[in-house]
């Protein structure tokens, strides 16, 4: 125990208390905890205010996640600790991180979905239901990563998270794109991180990637429930803003994606992904799927498209290195000024490159639809 | 949830005491790990001997002979072709079977055939290569899927309305009472499907033939 101890600290890994750490600093990046309007829910999905609410896909999904095919799948065994005694070196540190970030994000799907289901009790219990049974499903991931931090010997302390973290505010309308694209790319990246290990067996570092074939079905449904959400809600699929609401959306959660994850590659190279070609995969596959009910997707397989997040990589990259120099603040800000132009040049060249329509076959006239 | 960003505003929230159900939901992992484990994770079985293995699922079948016997029930009913109401959704096969995106549809198959046998029960959903009741029932609607076709059939109505939400480039058919054998006939096998063009993953594809162990008779 006392080895591990030093191990956590020559990692540079700050600690709240023994074994729980400090939670990683906050910045564009890093997972989020959601807020939302939750008036403006109760009454989107009140069964009052709307009797016609069509309601046969929610009733389908309640019976989905009623059936829980994942009740008995999260149960840990004795490899765990000894799998994690034997990550040592830098991949230790990366390790750590990436359980962190992952773990959060789990977990703020916990909080944000346990509250949802509780003040749509009312007014949908359908909705309200589905809501708490997917806060369930979240809280076994957040409290399976949380388990295996401790086998890191660095556990978070998720009570004090939710109590001093800062929450984002996305009106209904957006917490329905950035939930639906966060799950649905939170099951393309497990299920591809598990196919490989699958077949590349000698790169499993850490059994927790066994279970990924199972529990990225979750990820899969949760957003199913939001492809039913938004199909309920016509209104933010229909129209021209919702286009651009979409596509905005894509594009943020891609080239988030794209950036974290090669600035942490020695991760995925750990594990014997090339993380420009995993990361490629899981967005336009992300974007095919998604293409099945936003009105608009980013075109992700052209040339241009790939040109500009590779600017983008190359220029957030100098935006760490100038935040990492001995240069003083406003000379740091001075230096950054012209990346930081450069980076909106990109993002505004992604967000005018080519899209491509799409959407649900349920809103084409049906005798059109070739199946 | 998978990390996202958030270019929007920030506020602080006041809502609820979270610690406590989450303290719930670790105690009921920690209960899991320390009761169920063994005996109904695959995963586990798969690091037992076979006598232990046969022990174990001996002790299962003795504590569930009710559900055995309904079970075994379910299927001399079947195998007598009573007619059950049946649903489907169908498409080109290409895309039901041979398509990356939807080799989630495999995992999805193989997820709820494992959670039936964790039942006891019989399945209740088959594949169907080019289905002999989409011509004869619906010679409409028929010309609207590209050959060859493939369907996913269930006597479970609320299940295909979901399975329609998830694939959505499917027709979503009430196919009316038939037996397993009228449900399950085809007009042929299907054909070698072309590798795809372009393949981006990090992986090999899915094995032609997976989902042959959906078909009835399998």
């Amino acid at each position: 125990m006392a080895t591990a101890t030093v191990t956590e600290q020559e990692l540079g890994f700050k600690t709240m208390r023994r074994g729980i750490k400090e939670a990683a600093e906050e910045n564009v990046l890093t997972p989020r905890f959601y807020t939302t309007d939750f008036d403006e829910m109760e009454q989107m999905f009140s069964l009052d205010n709307n009797p016609n609410l069509p309601m046969e896909e929610f009733d389908a999904m309640l019976k989905e996640f009623k059936t829980d095919y994942n009740q008995t799948h999260f149960v840990r065994n004795e490899t765990f600790k000894k799998a994690a005694d034997s990550i040592q070196g830098p991949a230790r540190k990366i390790f750590i991180e990436f359980l962190e970030r992952s773990c959060t994000a789990e977990f703020s799907g916990f909080l944000l979905y346990k509250e949802l289901g509780r003040r749509l009790k009312k007014t949908n219990p359908v909705v309200a239901e589905i809501f708490t049974l997917m806060s369930r499903d979240e809280a076994r991931h957040a409290g399976f990563l949380n388990k295996a931090m401790s086998d890191f010997n660095l556990a978070l302390d998720l009570g004090f998270l939710t109590k001093n973290r800062k929450y984002t505010f996305f009106k209904p309308q957006f917490i329905f794109y950035a939930t639906y694209l966060s799950e649905k790319i939170g099951y393309w990246r497990y299920i591809s991180i598990y196919r490989h290990l699958q077949r590349n067996p000698d790169n499993q570092l850490y059994p927790l990637f066994e279970y990924f074939e199972n529990w990225c079905q979750d990820e899969n449904r949760h957003g199913d429930f939001f492809s039913a959400m938004l199909k309920s809600q016509p209104q933010f699929l229909d129209d021209w803003k919702a286009k651009l609401w979409s596509r905005f959306f894509c594009l943020s959660v891609y080239v988030t994606m794209y950036l974290n994850d090669h600035q942490r590659s020695a991760f995925y190279e750990s594990l014997g992904l090339d993380t420009t070609q995993f990361n490629r995969h899981v967005i336009i596959e992300t974007n095919k799927t998604t293409a099945r009910v936003f009105p608009e997707v980013p075109d992700c397989e052209t040339p241009e498209f790939w040109e500009h997040m590779e600017k983008l990589i190359v220029l957030n990259q100098k935006l760490i290195d100038i935040g990492k120099s001995d240069a003083a603040a406003p000379l740091k800000a001075l230096q950054k000024a012209p990346v930081l132009a450069g980076f909106a040049g990109e993002l505004l060249a992604l967000f005018n490159g080519k899209t491509m329509d799409c959407g649900s076959y349920d809103f084409e006239a049906e005798a059109a639809v070739v199946y | 949830m998978a990390p996202i960003t958030g270019f929007a505003l920030q506020g602080q929230l006041q809502i609820l005491p979270a610690t406590a159900q989450l303290s719930t939901a670790q105690q009921r992992n920690t209960q899991l790990a320390g009761s169920r484990g063994s005996l109904q994770c695959k995963q586990f079985l798969s690091c037992r001997s076979t006598r232990q293995q046969a022990h174990l699922k001996l002790q299962r079948r003795e504590s569930t002979t009710v559900q055995a016997v309904a079970a075994a029930d379910q299927q001399i009913a079947k195998s007598t072709s009573t007619k059950d109401t049946w649903y489907a959704v169908v498409s080109n096969a290409e895309f039901m079977f041979n398509d990356v995106q939807n080799e989630s549809f495999a995992e999805q198959l193989r997820e709820r055939r494992r959670y039936f046998g964790e039942q006891n029960r019989e399945p209740d959903f088959y594949l169907v290569p080019n289905p002999a009741w989409l011509d004869d029932k619906f010679p409409d609607k028929a010309k609207q899927v590209r050959r060859p076709s493939a369907a996913l059939v269930s006597t479970d109505k609320v299940w295909i309305t979901f399975m329609k939400l998830r694939l959505d480039r499917v027709l979503k058919l009430e196919l009316g009472e038939l037996s397993l054998e009228e449900v399950t006939k085809s007009t042929g096998p299907l054909p070698e499907f072309k590798k795809p063009d372009k393949w981006t993953a990090p992986y090999p594809p899915y094995k032609p033939g997976w989902w042959e162990v959906f078909m009835a008779g399998q």
